[in-house]
């Protein structure tokens, strides 16, 4: 039963829900976040912080605080062995104003690496996916839970009840999945939000967008440190000097292993061609056998004897694919040999 | 009425020629002429034409003029030519590329002398003179280290960086990058004259000694395991390159080897070199910038090779009287293999005819190919 467990937490996991956080969410909309038929409801932005796609079909956003879901679990856990997300099912039917079940088959709900999704909290389902069946209530403190397909919380937010009309509550940076829940429990960290007016840059309301725009840090620090690119040439050109350092030190090593290996096979060799044997020797005294053959040559005056007779062998039979067993074998596999 | 309706139709059909949206953008005549004179170069010259061919041809492909919105240009999600260029785009083809070129490399001349390793890590030089030159022309970092890879006279390294660190420069990096490559044997021979006496020219190598298999075999491993423990950022072009090479000694996967070196290495090529082509097209390629990355991809070549062939007169200072390198197997330190070796030879035997000097520069030559790849994974590292 713990393997199952196990394994269904790592399953969950290798899908990636967990990477799904909520990073920013406004109560009281206004033009910038109008939904697509004009109206200027509540949203709530959901970001994938992998580099993966994530499918959130199945996962849960529900208004219910963590505690009273989880007294609900353990509640209903204790009359039968329903699994957590059939308990959020039942919780969603109970409750349709509270719990919204992200629906399975819509291309839209399959999030691209990096990006946001948005959803309306309007509480009109009939406008498609992307619209919550619960509202978010102005001037008051709203708790927002994500949950995934097994009923696991994946990340909450609690929004200030002082949050303004036109004013978002947006993660600081777009959350990573290192830095999302630094402790691994899921519980809401108020120092990573700020209340966001759009009175600049840094202030600006992005739904759909990221919170912080990207850059890459690496090409800044280089751009603003080393202007003139002499340290990254330093540096580059030692670690390509290194490696290939280590390489040249290495295969000398290896080269004289071998050389030794080798001269200790040769010196064996003259032992060999001392004893009676008529295999022939080679490598240095090849030239010598030259010069004796050819000395045995010019002495003795041998010559083999040439029939003088030049002719043709002819072949009686036609070989074909037909007629003959040869031609319909297919070709020997050729014997690889490195010299 | 009848007419009037051919009329309008044969107007339709006007605005949907070629000749009607060239005078839209006339600008690609010009690059349907860079095309022309690429495959002149390949066909006439014979620079390069395993890559000016397609690349030349490619060229004009993407540079026929066309209404937008038939799903048939490079740059239109979805065409053809589109899901081809992915393949440039997402980096897939130059891992490809080097695993072909490991199976069709022998190691041997260097692992017989190693030190020679050393000469192709000198000539990467030419990539980071570049970058440093390219940071004072106004480029920003990662462009700058995108365009200074051309010094590393390796086409599917300078494509495969590209893509990742600055995809709008790609295709003036690719198409610089080859034009340089073929134009080696001009490039190379004027600078490694001047920058060595006729005393140094003469100077006799001694034979390298016979390699074993078995050292042949261990190469590809220790070395994949050596370099990418430094550069993990490399691992696709290193980790391709000495899998084809383990594929090519292991002398169990002849198959595989041949199949890498010759079919798959073609067809990539093929691909590969139109779809680089195509991607140039004039809107995007006739800019001041791609005039800057050409002008760069020449002085990295020029840096490249002097650095070669100094680092080696230096070297010489320290080496025994008996063991002293050419040095014109220096210029071989890029990884335009295996032009650069030939240009050695050329030179050494202009010098001197008796004096062969392949296989010996056969040795940085190949060390290039590595070289070149771990700076473009220290690159991709620092700056990716």
């Amino acid at each position: 039963m713990t393997l199952i467990a196990v394994v269904a937490a790592l399953t969950s996991m290798a899908q990636g829900r967990m990477d799904m956080c909520i990073n920013e969410v406004m109560v009281q909309g206004d033009s910038i976040s109008a939904n697509q038929n004009g109206k200027c409801s509540a949203w709530i932005e959901l970001f994938n912080s992998s580099y993966g796609t994530n499918a959130i079909e199945k996962m849960f956003l529900t208004t219910f605080k963590q505690d009273y879901i989880q007294n609900y679990f353990k509640e209903q856990e204790s009359k039968s062995n329903k699994k957590r997300n059939v308990l959020l099912e039942e919780l969603r039917d109970q409750n349709p104003d509270k719990v919204y079940e992200i629906p399975r088959g819509d291309v839209d709900t399959k999030i691209k690496p990096r990006t946001h999704v948005v959803f309306y909290a309007d509480g009109n389902t009939t406008a498609g996916t992307m619209h919550l069946s619960f509202t978010l209530t102005a001037g008051s403190e709203n708790y927002v839970a994500l949950y995934d397909v097994n009923g696991d919380l994946v990340d909450e937010v609690i929004v200030p009840a002082s949050l303004q009309a036109g004013q978002s509550f947006a993660r600081i940076s777009e959350g990573l999945p290192s830095d999302m829940h630094p402790d691994g429990n899921h519980s809401f960290a108020p120092t990573q939000w700020e209340v966001r007016d759009g009175s600049s840059v840094e202030k600006a309301i992005t739904p759909g967008k990221f919170n912080v725009r990207p850059v890459n840090e690496n090409i800044e620090k280089f751009h603003n440190e080393d202007p003139t690119g002499v340290l990254l040439t330093i540096m580059s050109m030692g670690v390509v000097f290194l490696a290939l350092l280590l390489l040249y030190i290495l295969f000398k090593l290896f080269g004289k292993a071998f050389s030794a290996s080798g001269k200790e096979k040769k010196e064996d060799e003259p032992a060999q061609i001392a004893a009676p044997s008529d295999e022939t020797s080679n490598g240095d005294n090849d030239e010598a056998i030259a010069a004796l053959c050819m000395a045995l040559y010019q002495h003795l005056n041998v010559h083999d004897e040439e029939s003088g007779v030049l002719t043709f062998d002819h072949s009686h039979e036609a070989h074909s694919a037909w007629g003959s067993k040869g031609n319909l074998l297919l070709p020997k596999p050729e014997h690889h040999e490195n010299h | 009425m009848v007419l009037l309706n051919i009329a309008e139709n044969l107007e339709q059909f006007w605005h949907f020629t070629g000749f009607y949206n060239v005078s839209l953008s006339p600008e690609s005549l010009i690059m349907l002429c860079v095309g022309l004179f690429f495959i002149y170069l390949a066909i006439k010259h014979d620079f390069e034409p395993m890559l000016l061919v397609p690349i030349g041809f490619g060229i004009l492909i993407g540079n026929i003029p066309f209404q937008p919105g038939n799903e048939i240009g490079i740059y239109e999600e979805g065409s053809v030519l589109n899901i081809l260029y992915q393949g440039v785009r997402q980096g897939w083809y130059p891992p490809l590329i080097f695993l072909g070129i490991g199976a069709m490399t022998d190691f041997s001349a260097l692992l017989a002398n190693p030190k020679l390793m050393l000469v192709g890590a000198a000539a990467q030089f030419g990539i980071f003179g570049a970058y440093m030159v390219a940071l004072a022309m106004g480029f920003m970092p990662d462009q700058a280290g995108a365009i200074a890879i051309i010094g590393g006279a390796d086409g599917p390294t300078a494509i495969f960086l590209s893509s990742k660190l600055a995809p709008n420069l790609m295709g003036a990096i690719a198409v610089s990058a080859y034009s340089y490559m073929a134009l080696v044997p001009v490039i190379q021979p004027p600078i490694m004259r001047l920058l060595t006496t006729k005393k140094e020219r003469l100077i006799r190598m001694k034979p390298a000694r016979k390699v074993s298999q078995t050292e042949k075999i261990i190469f590809p491993i220790v070395g994949l395991i050596l370099t990418c423990m430094f550069v993990p950022s490399g691992l696709p072009l290193l980790g391709m390159l000495f899998f084809g090479n383990l594929l090519r000694e292991s002398g169990v996967t002849t198959r595989l080897a041949k199949t890498a070196s010759n079919a798959m290495t073609d067809m990539v090529t093929i691909i590969l070199g139109m779809t680089v082509g195509a991607s140039t097209q004039a809107s995007e390629f006739l800019t001041a910038d791609t005039v800057k990355i050409f002008a760069l991809g020449f002085m990295a070549f020029i840096i490249a090779t002097t650095s070669g062939v100094l680092f080696v007169k230096i070297f010489n200072l320290i080496l025994p009287k008996h063991k002293k390198l050419n040095p014109l197997i220096g210029n071989a330190g890029v990884s335009a293999v295996p032009m650069a070796a030939r240009i050695s030879n050329d030179q050494g035997l202009k010098a001197d005819p008796s004096n062969y000097l392949l296989m010996h520069a056969m040795g940085p030559n190949v060390a290039g190919v590595i070289g070149s790849a771990v700076a473009a994974g220290v690159l991709l590292g620092f700056l990716g």
